[in-house]
């Protein structure tokens, strides 16, 4: 029996949904700038000392900017807590986003398995969105990243 | 279950259309399964505000994302809704009362208010929201939290409102765009939430931008962290929804709340011996009748855009029906038509086959032009060519049927069928209707020799039109024996030929002659005109492409019906012609049937089929003759039940039982 439970969220990100069709992105997805900007949503919607209380497990486990697939821990007692103040996030360095979340999994094997199934759907709309074949450098970040997940740990 | 957005606001200008769009697509996006476009009204209700708001075509979502198909098909699974649901769209009115005169200006006799799905008012003052909760014919009450409240929420008005159904609303967008205001909000929905218990209680974005709105499991969870356990809050965002539209399209839409007279859309199975009813229990309780947008739709659209260098289909059925019965081959755009059968076709033959299809197809508009000019000359040649190579020769044939479906489609306009009714004409229409009967046979075998079995399948289900065909048959006015001079004139002209071709073909071929003899069989039952069957065999064809493509239209029943009266007496003639020859082509082919030992079994049950030909066509001919005249009011069906006999015999039964 383990005492300690986590949550784990696998999370899309629309970056600047206003601008249309666009394959460039104004700022690159990484772990550093998510974290920041859910701490900070999670100061204004709670008090401090809660950010502080969740921020035993709270943390980004992985990023993916391509397809921009996160995917974030936090322990289950107030995971429903982060989980409403990445809801509420507006903007990240101050371009408007969007969070989404695609599945809510309690261990980190099935997190790795929608993660895997996200990443796949979303690769396939990245690509009918650019076009034309997708640059090899975006594609080796891709390939990056998947391994990245494949070996996830909780 | 779905999920809903039952708040996008609508202001009918520019700008604000495609903020509108971009919103819709990213609500479909996230997985929703219906939006309601808000139109907020405030003073006194006028003609002006008459519903008119125009729900959006798939096209313009299309052109906001080109992934939205894959994005959608994804979040639904994700979210567990059904991918083949549809998406839709409905109408909204919020009035922003500040008077009692407002509120009761919400009366069920307001027709303004009916041309809306949903009614919402926005009460201002205490008088004007106990009005609301305890009088006003409306579906929701919207409060807006974001401002000072200038009443009190109090549990007796809500539990007055929540007995009538009346659904209370809760707007999240300022939540999220304004942290200010967060605070301050959620003290207010609190009260509003402990009121309600999340019954009868909704939750919708009222989002200005994209930025503002938020997945459905999103929504849920703020709900859930206000107070309500995630089990109600959930509902707030489908399941009351769609109670909520099922219940107020049932007020405005429906006789007395229980009867509705709709429309039963055309498809194949009218003529089967299926029941109906079966369709009934996928009858959508929450479909507004307009604006849905279908996954299907959207797939195949991106489908033929890809493949037709990025032309997009709208598919506004409701125009494209109106322009069908009228406009010819002329008006409708080439490649329009292309794409258009080349869906038909994927749905009559299986995939593989209709893959193979759609590149003929595409190039089928190159040799519409020149359908007429295509003479003998080119099915004389056509026997050297094997069957399956794809050169130019081979796609003209392959293509020739879909020209067929667009005659039958369109035949009222075609000019060379209009001439049909003169006999003078004859001798040119004759070489026409070998050519197209030849190709169209060769067409068939083609799939034949891929997928016998499924063709087979297909083709019993044509020999069932032969019955409505000799129902027309006797009623035309040209005589069987006129026909049958023709057909014997062609004979000498296409026999030897068709020999040739026969061998060169292979089993799938000699199946469709095997079948075509044994659909003349029941030349014994129709002494009037011998060479029926075939010849609505032939018919039969054309029909269930042009059922088919009405059916993917969801085409409204009578524009079917009239299309079908409109065509069918043109096309007979040339139809017949092109059947005797069917008939006489088979008829040296009959020595070889007994050779075919396997195929003999199919053959018996195609004979069967034969046999029972008479009922069918008399269901069919009656629902031919109802679409006719389909305005004629039918007199109250219940009438005679309140009459006295009934009345009398529940008594002679009470005597006897005494």
């Amino acid at each position: 029996m383990v005492e300690f439970k986590n949550r784990y969220m696998v999370m899309e990100v629309f970056l600047d949904p206003n601008r249309g069709i666009r394959v460039d992105d104004p700022i690159e997805l990484t772990k550093n700038n998510v974290m920041e900007a859910i701490g900070n949503s999670i100061r204004v919607t709670a008090r401090d000392f809660s950010l502080h209380l969740s921020l035993k497990s709270f943390k980004v486990k992985y990023v993916n900017p391509i397809t921009k697939i996160c995917i974030i821990r936090a322990s289950r007692e107030d995971h429903r807590e982060v989980w409403q103040a990445i809801t509420l996030i507006t903007r990240i360095k101050d371009y408007p986003v969007i969070f989404n979340l695609l599945k809510l999994t309690g261990s980190i094997e099935a997190c790795k398995k929608a993660g895997q199934k996200c990443e796949e759907s979303k690769f396939e709309q990245y690509k009918l969105i650019v076009g034309s074949q997708p640059s090899p450098k975006a594609v080796q970040k891709h390939q990056n990243c998947l391994e990245e997940l494949k070996r996830l740990e909780p | 279950m779905g999920f809903f957005d039952l708040n996008i606001p609508y202001e009918s200008s520019a700008s604000n259309k495609a903020n509108r769009i971009k919103l819709a697509t990213k609500a479909m996006e996230l997985g929703y399964g219906g939006i309601a476009y808000n139109h907020a009204m405030k003073g006194v209700m006028s003609e002006r505000d008459r519903c008119s708001i125009p729900l959006l075509s798939l096209s313009s979502l299309l052109k906001a994302a080109p992934s939205l198909s894959l994005s959608v098909s994804h979040h639904r699974d994700l979210l567990g809704v059904p991918r083949s649901s549809p998406f839709h769209q409905y109408t909204r009115l919020t009035v922003l009362a500040d008077s009692l005169a407002q509120a009761q200006a919400l009366n069920s006799g307001n027709h303004v208010l009916k041309s809306y799905d949903l009614v919402a008012v926005r009460p201002l003052n205490q008088t004007a929201f106990d009005y609301a909760c305890e009088k006003s014919e409306v579906d929701i009450i919207a409060i807006d939290f974001s401002e000072y409240l200038p009443f009190r929420v109090k549990k007796p008005m809500v539990n007055a409102a929540i007995s009538r159904g009346v659904y209370f609303e809760i707007t999240y967008s300022r939540i999220i765009a304004d942290a200010q205001v967060r605070n301050q909000m959620m003290s207010n929905i609190k009260l509003l939430v402990n009121c309600t218990r999340g019954k009868n209680l909704i939750v919708s974005s009222a989002a200005a931008s994209v930025t503002e709105i938020r997945g459905p499991y999103d929504v849920a969870n703020f709900l859930s962290l206000i107070g309500l356990p995630m089990e109600r809050a959930k509902p707030c965002v489908s399941r009351n929804c769609s109670t909520l539209i099922a219940n107020s399209l049932r007020k405005k839409r429906f006789y007395k709340e229980t009867i509705k007279v709709e429309a039963i859309p055309a498809t194949e199975k009218q003529d089967s011996k299926e029941l109906w009813s079966l369709d009934w229990d996928e009858w959508d309780p929450i479909s507004s009748g307009t604006g849905e947008l279908h996954l299907e739709d959207l797939e195949k659209s991106l489908s033929a855009s890809k493949e037709e260098s990025k032309t997009v289909k709208a598919i506004d059925f409701v125009s494209l029906m109106e322009t069908m019965p009228s406009s010819g081959l002329q008006v409708i755009p080439e490649r329009e038509v292309a794409s258009q059968t080349t869906k038909d076709e994927q749905k009559t033959s299986t995939h593989e086959v209709s893959k193979d299809l759609v590149m003929e197809t595409i190039d089928a508009k190159e040799y519409l032009v020149e359908a007429d000019a295509i003479t003998k000359d080119c099915f004389m040649a056509e026997p050297s060519i094997p069957s399956e190579t794809v050169d130019a020769e081979d796609n003209r044939i392959h293509t020739e049927p879909t020209k067929d479906e667009f005659l039958s489609l369109n035949g009222s306009d075609m000019p060379v069928e209009s001439e049909q009714t003169d006999l003078d004409g004859l001798e040119p229409r004759k070489l026409e209707g070998d050519d197209s009967d030849a190709l169209l046979r060769h067409e068939s075998s083609v799939i034949d020799t891929k997928m016998r079995d499924v063709d087979l399948h297909s083709l019993v289900d044509d020999i069932n039109f032969t019955n409505c065909q000799i129902n027309e048959e006797c009623t035309h006015p040209d005589s069987p024996i006129q026909i049958c001079e023709e057909s014997i004139r062609e004979d000498g002209l296409s026999s030897g030929t068709d020999g040739e071709y026969q061998k060169s073909e292979d089993f799938g071929n000699k199946d469709r002659i095997a079948l075509l003899v044994d659909a003349t069989s029941p030349k014994d039952t129709s002494p009037i005109s011998s060479d029926v069957p075939s010849d609505g065999k032939a018919m039969g064809r054309n029909q269930t492409d042009t059922s088919i493509l009405a059916d993917r239209l969801s085409a409204v029943p009578y524009d079917r019906m009239e299309l079908m009266s409109d065509t069918v007496p043109l096309r007979n003639n040339d139809l017949s012609r092109d059947q005797m020859k069917i008939a006489i082509d088979s008829s040296p082919m009959k020595d070889k049937l007994p050779l075919e030992v396997g195929l003999e079994n199919q053959i018996h049950r195609v004979d069967d089929q034969g046999a029972s030909h008479q009922i069918p066509s008399l269901s069919f001919s009656a629902g031919t003759t109802k679409a006719g005249r389909p305005l004629r009011a039918v007199p109250f069906p219940f009438k005679r039940l309140l009459g006295r006999q009934i009345m009398k015999k529940h008594g002679h039964k009470r005597r006897r039982k005494v």
